[in-house]
């Protein structure tokens, strides 16, 4: 009895870290150089070519490869396929180029900070950038 | 790299390494339950303990990623911050910031932007008009280049390559086109561009691999394939959009080379116009949002004198062309559905016969089904009267209705295979033309 509770004990410790492991990475917190105050549809018009100027402003969006899937879910509520075939189509019809492909968070960071129109999104909360928001 | 990333990756390391060897240890018929208690109890101060020292070094970075002036000019106090771990920091920080400054590392696009779209396939008739040949065929090699220039300048040049029917390589500069952005409500083009009118002409073109069917609607074929429509424009453009409380208006108004006809198909006169009538057009849209994203809808209209020549380039007539049209689309959950419909009232300039209506309009509809396979269906018809000199001089410039019936499958993102049947009932022409069309069609 007492093997098959310390075996309980171990697995629902296991489990608990288990599933909190994907929350933990999930989050998607889109950054900018510059305080801009959008809402989620104003990011998706960003990301997706529709707007390129906040003001006078030429906006930089960036894209994350560790963070995309996370990001084109929860805030272009598309799918990764998806949101590559819409840059393919608006490349050949209006001759814009997709933002471009950063691999992690500090490039991302990086990106932002040295560039005054940029906005790309991370996985952590960060430091030194403007949140634009958290999804 | 990151302490602040990387501690919490070891962290997550130990406890799956944990959550995996718990259980085995319980497994053991011999195991100290006492032991593997006390086990599990330093394992989870131990876990305690590292969690207690990511948020002390993410505490430590923050202030030296937000105040690095405040941390050079007065060092922080030993018992908070040691010199050691504030070293090693800003040693982390620095490697990051030269590794992201140095290489501006871009995983999707490396110089010049060069894009493009190539196709093969297969066709066969039945009741093929004179000189069509049937069998395998390339079908075209399309390349674009979108370079920015700047933050306001963009460009776009298209070069396509195609075999004609007789074997010979075809080359054609379908875009050639600068612009300048003032801002997202104005975009002025200069150069040669698809003529803003619609939705096929705009959003598909020589993209074969995007373009839902086979073969484009019969109506908006390229000029130089015998299409009755002016789908390619030299001139400027002026193009944008404003957002609305539901969606987006989209605008486009244009002028350039008026068209010609010679041989018996539409020249667009991209390297200069034949005479002083220019194309003057507009399109109005609304790109829908929220719950209807993926709708959109619109009018257009354009107008010009279209002069006819015969062999020996003398004029046969002109023709004042007034062509309206509207669309409305939707791409959107598995769906791509789009229709067009287009009237003419075409004024006889040089002779008296008067004004020509005409009409012609297509319906498309696909849908996905188990994520790669998109059947379709698509009807045209174009009624085209034959008093009018405009469709009287070009040698496609018949009625018609055509049904076709396909099935697209997206191998890749970037692949498709289509396969397609159509039958063309041709105006004057007895039988009806019956195709299997069958294309591989890529981007890149």
């Amino acid at each position: 009895m007492r093997k098959l509770l310390t075996l309980l004990r171990s697995l629902a410790v296991a489990a608990l870290i288990g599933a909190a492991l994907p929350a933990w990475s999930g989050d998607v917190y889109v950054i900018a150089n510059l305080p801009l105050e959008l809402t989620p549809e104003e990011v998706k018009e960003v990301f997706l070519g529709e707007v390129q100027f906040a003001g006078a402003l030429k906006l930089q969006p960036v894209d994350n490869a560790g963070a995309q899937p996370d990001f084109v879910a929860k805030v272009l509520k598309m799918s990764s396929t998806k949101y590559s075939a819409s840059w393919t189509k608006k490349a050949f019809r209006d001759g814009l180029n997709a933002p471009p492909l950063k691999a992690t968070d500090a490039e991302v960071l990086g990106f932002v900070k040295a560039n005054p129109g940029a906005i790309g999104y991370v996985s952590s909360p960060p430091a030194g950038v403007h949140v634009v928001g958290k999804f | 790299m990151n302490p602040a990333c990387t501690t919490p990756r070891r962290l997550a390391a130990l406890v799956i390494a944990f959550g995996i060897a718990a259980p085995a240890l319980a497994q053991s018929a011999n195991a100290d339950t006492a032991q593997l208690e006390r086990r599990l109890e330093q394992s989870v101060r131990m876990i305690e303990a590292l969690t207690t020292r990511i948020e002390q070094l993410e505490k430590q970075l923050a202030v030296t990623t937000t105040k690095p002036a405040a941390v050079a000019a007065a060092p922080a106090p030993a018992a908070s911050a040691p010199r050691d771990v504030t070293a090693r920091l800003d040693e982390v920080e620095k490697t990051v910031g030269q590794l992201t400054s140095s290489s501006s590392r871009d995983l999707r696009d490396s110089g010049l932007p060069l894009h493009g779209f190539a196709d093969v396939g297969l066709h066969a008739s039945h009741n093929p008009p004179p000189g069509r040949r049937d069998g395998f065929a390339i079908g075209s090699l399309d390349f674009y280049l979108t370079p920015e220039l700047g933050p306001n300048v963009r460009t776009l040049v298209e070069l396509n390559f195609g075999v004609s029917g007789n074997g010979e390589t075809e080359a054609d500069l379908e875009r050639a086109q600068i612009g300048y952005v003032f801002s997202d409500q104005l975009t002025l083009w200069l150069g040669r561009f698809h003529s803003p009118f619609g939705y096929w002409n705009m959003a598909f073109h020589h993209g074969a691999q995007i373009q839902p069917s086979v073969g484009r609607p019969r109506m908006l074929d390229f000029e130089d394939d015998g299409g009755i429509m002016p789908v390619h424009t030299t001139g400027v453009w002026g193009t944008g959009s404003v957002r609305m409380s539901g969606g987006r208006i989209v605008y486009h108004l244009y002028a350039g080379n008026g068209t010609r006809i010679a041989n018996g198909a539409l020249d667009p006169n991209p390297g200069g116009d034949d005479n002083g009538n220019k194309v003057v057009g507009f399109g109005l849209g609304y790109r829908f949002g929220g719950a209807l994203d993926g709708l959109s809808a619109g009018i257009n209209g354009l107008r010009q004198t279209v002069v006819a020549y015969d062999a020996a380039d003398q004029a046969l007539s002109r023709t004042r062309l007034v062509m309206l049209g509207a669309y409305a689309a939707y791409d959107n959950d598995g769906w791509e559905a789009m229709g067009e419909a287009y009237r003419f009232r075409n004024a006889d300039m040089s002779g008296g016969s008067g004004t020509h209506g005409s009409s012609a309009g297509y319906v498309h509809v696909g849908h996905t089904v188990g994520e790669r396979w998109v059947p379709y269906y698509r009807f045209e018809k174009a009624s085209l009267d034959q008093a009018d000199n405009y469709f009287l001089a070009q040698a496609n410039g018949r009625s018609y209705t055509r049904h076709v019936l396909g099935l697209r499958y997206n191998a890749d993102p970037r692949a498709a295979v289509k396969l397609e049947l159509n039958r063309t009932r041709d105006e004057g022409v007895a039988r009806a033309l019956d195709e299997l069309r069958l294309q591989y069609a890529v981007s890149f």
